[in-house]
């Protein structure tokens, strides 16, 4: 095993794996740009290599910083988190080149299903079922045309190189479509330097389900369950739980021969997800996403294991210490991911300071988080603030619990989606498992906050008002001292 | 005491009657009587009950007002007074002005000094976690200055650019 492992990546997932590497005695580096001096991350390892400049390009995208920060503090292996840099071949194969183990796939997997239309063929040749589209990508408005009018229409315009739903249009008619594939093939070049496109069969109401596999580097792949995440805003999910409610053992069955297939045909090694969306009981494939994922706490909830330990022994090249049948499940898990972001202004990014950060606790609840009361979140990174996750014997009871845990996470200072995510949870189609991906636009378009809690925010500010100044939170050091602090002179922020 | 409070767009007008005890404080919110009697557990945490009904409240100041955390419901209070007083003093901006909705990363500049543009032209394209954005014209006119570059923090308040209303006319505020 490793003695030391850098962690290329910051926010809650950083502080996630920095656990682990703690839990095994394994020395830990982080790294941090300027925005991050103060973050958490950054205090829960035990060194931390500055990066400079806060553009992500300049810093957590930075290749050759990040390699130079990992050498000179002789970390042996690094750990990309997701986002950043989690499934880039080049950096995998630049890690390797300085003879440091890249804590993923390997880089000839990640090239193949980075790229959407051959990661399509890939499986498909593995027998695992695809979703109807082209098999090429082509700019060709003709061509594109042409395919769209032998799947029918609506059709799904993405981009080859796509992710997190970046250059992804629905066309209903012909017309639609020319000005989809424009749309789609400006954005991709913006996002992915890469503005090659295709389209595929569009499904209304499908359901998001995906497998957690692990495969080592001996040949043995197994899968971890389902996760379903239905619940997304701007294709990105916002809930996530396992079991799915719309599986039963011959489904699981098949999706999860089919993830097994599909991580096999990729020369898939280490954690990985495979995504698929079922329609009624059929499924389809969606793309590998080869690295730890962001709703990873409620299978390591359900089957007991560290996922991050499991990456680690897999990288250090054990083999896996257990066969299929040895990974069992107990129980529903259920997650919220809270973001910093205002869902009755459409889901716009709302970064500052935290004022005031008490995270959830008590029996079966989880809370995976990179802020504390005087946290600034910075404008230049995701807007991911922490998971709330729940596990419970069954469905209903995580759902109890879950709620209950969101109506103690307070997060003050920033505009977060926790009132919607409370309203989510409570609703009657989400309380009988009939979710789908366009379920908040269906259900909650027009969410508002509910004008009835005014009052108790009327009360309490009559009450702080009347406070003697010994009992007020006046947030002084956090919302008033605008200058940046030294985490030292803020231990005070820390009592929680 | 009578105070004139924001939620959102909404404008409350609360009175509180001097106390009279140590009991429960009586509270009118457009006219209509409540009642809240609680302890600070903690600072900036009260326990106690509102109407009859146990509540816990979490309360901190932050520059925009006030925010109160009542089990998952997470409200900025504002002072109404306040605001008009702040507003009155930073002075009326330009109806020409473009700011951003929200602290932000100018990634790309679409216009120039003097250009002429048309509303709902995009001007500056802005991202803030992740998420891009552009900013257009209020009103149709003449480009008077560019306020930022590429790569430049900007906030809410923060003129981008500057718009000359096209025909000389005035512009609607």
């Amino acid at each position: 095993m490793f003695s030391k492992v850098l962690v290329a990546n910051r926010g809650e997932i950083a502080v996630r794996v920095l656990r682990t590497l703690r839990e095994m005695g394994i020395a830990s580096v982080a790294v941090y740009s300027d925005a991050d001096r103060d973050a958490l991350h950054v205090q829960a390892a035990d060194e931390a290599v500055p990066l400079g400049d806060s553009r992500p390009a300049a810093s957590y995208l930075d290749m050759a910083k990040l390699v130079d920060a990992a050498r000179k503090t002789g970390a042996q292996a690094i750990h990309p988190g997701y986002g950043f840099l989690s499934e880039s071949a080049a950096f995998a194969r630049r890690v390797a080149d300085a003879g440091l183990v890249f804590i993923g796939p390997p880089p000839e997997a990640l090239a193949r299903l980075g790229h959407k239309t051959e990661a399509r063929r890939t499986v498909r040749a593995a027998g695992v079922p695809i979703l109807p589209g082209m098999d090429e990508p082509d700019s060709d408005p003709e061509r594109l045309a042409a395919a769209a009018e032998r799947l029918g229409y609506p059709v799904l315009v993405k981009a080859a190189a796509g992710g997190g739903g970046k250059g992804m249009r629905v066309a209903a008619t012909a017309a639609e479509l020319r000005a989809a594939a424009q749309a789609a093939t400006s954005e991709a070049a913006s996002a992915f330097g890469d503005g090659a496109i295709y389209v595929e069969k569009f499904l209304a109401r499908p359901r998001h389900v995906e497998f957690q596999i692990l495969a080592d580097a001996h040949g043995h792949v197994v899968h971890l369950f389902e996760r379903e995440c239905s619940i997304q805003r701007r294709h990105q999910k916002i809930v996530e739980e396992t079991p799915s409610p719309a599986l039963d053992e011959e489904l699981r069955g098949r999706m999860a021969g089919a993830a097994i297939a599909a991580a096999r045909s990729a020369g898939y090694v280490n954690a990985g997800t495979v995504e698929f969306l079922l329609d009624g009981r059929e499924f389809y494939f969606l793309e590998v996403n080869a690295r730890i994922q962001v709703e990873h706490p409620i299978t390591e909830l359900l089957t007991g294991l560290d996922l991050v330990r499991c990456q680690l022994e897999i990288a250090a090249g054990a083999p896996l210490p257990f066969a299929q049948e040895d990974v069992t499940r107990r129980g529903h898990a259920i997650e919220c991911r809270i973001y910093a972001e205002d869902p009755s202004r459409g889901f716009t990014p709302s970064p500052g300071r935290i004022l005031l950060a008490r995270l959830p606790h008590g029996p079966g609840v989880r809370c995976d988080a990179g802020i504390f009361t005087g946290a600034d979140v910075p404008v230049e990174y995701d807007p991911i603030l922490a998971k709330v996750v729940a596990h419970a014997s069954t469905r209903d009871e995580a759902i109890g619990r879950l709620a209950r845990a969101l109506e103690e996470c307070v997060i003050l200072g920033v505009a977060t989606p926790v009132e919607l995510l409370l309203d989510v949870l409570r609703s009657a189609p989400f309380r009988e498992g009939r979710t789908h991906t366009r379920f908040l636009d269906e259900h909650f378009a027009d969410w508002r906050p509910a004008e009835s809690a005014d009052l108790a925010a009327l009360a309490g500010f009559l009450l702080d008002r009347e406070a003697p100044a010994a009992t007020a939170r006046t947030a002084s050091a956090a919302a008033n001292d605008l200058d940046v602090q030294s985490p030292w002179r803020r231990l005070g922020a820390w009592g929680r | 005491m009578e105070l004139k409070l924001k939620i959102e767009d909404r404008a409350y007008a609360v009175s509180v009657p001097p106390a009279t005890g140590d009991g429960p404080r009586r509270f009118l919110v457009d006219g209509v009587a409540h009642e809240i009697g609680a302890t600070a557990a903690e600072s900036g945490a009260f326990t106690g009950m509102l109407d009859g009904k146990k509540t816990v409240l979490h309360v901190v100041r932050g520059p925009e007002g006030t925010w109160v955390w009542c089990a998952g419901r997470a409200r900025l209070v504002r002072d109404a007074a306040l605001e008009q007083r702040r507003s009155g003093r930073a002075g009326g901006r330009g109806g020409g002005a473009v700011t951003p909705a929200f602290p932000s990363v100018v990634v790309a500049l679409l216009v120039a000094a003097g250009e002429e543009v048309r509303k709902g032209q995009p001007l500056v394209v802005i991202s803030a976690m992740k998420m891009e954005s552009r900013l257009v014209a209020p009103h149709a006119g003449r480009v008077r200055a560019v306020r930022t570059t590429v790569g430049a923090s900007v906030k809410p308040g923060d003129v981008l650019v500057e718009i000359e209303p096209a025909t000389g006319g005035t512009v609607d505020e």
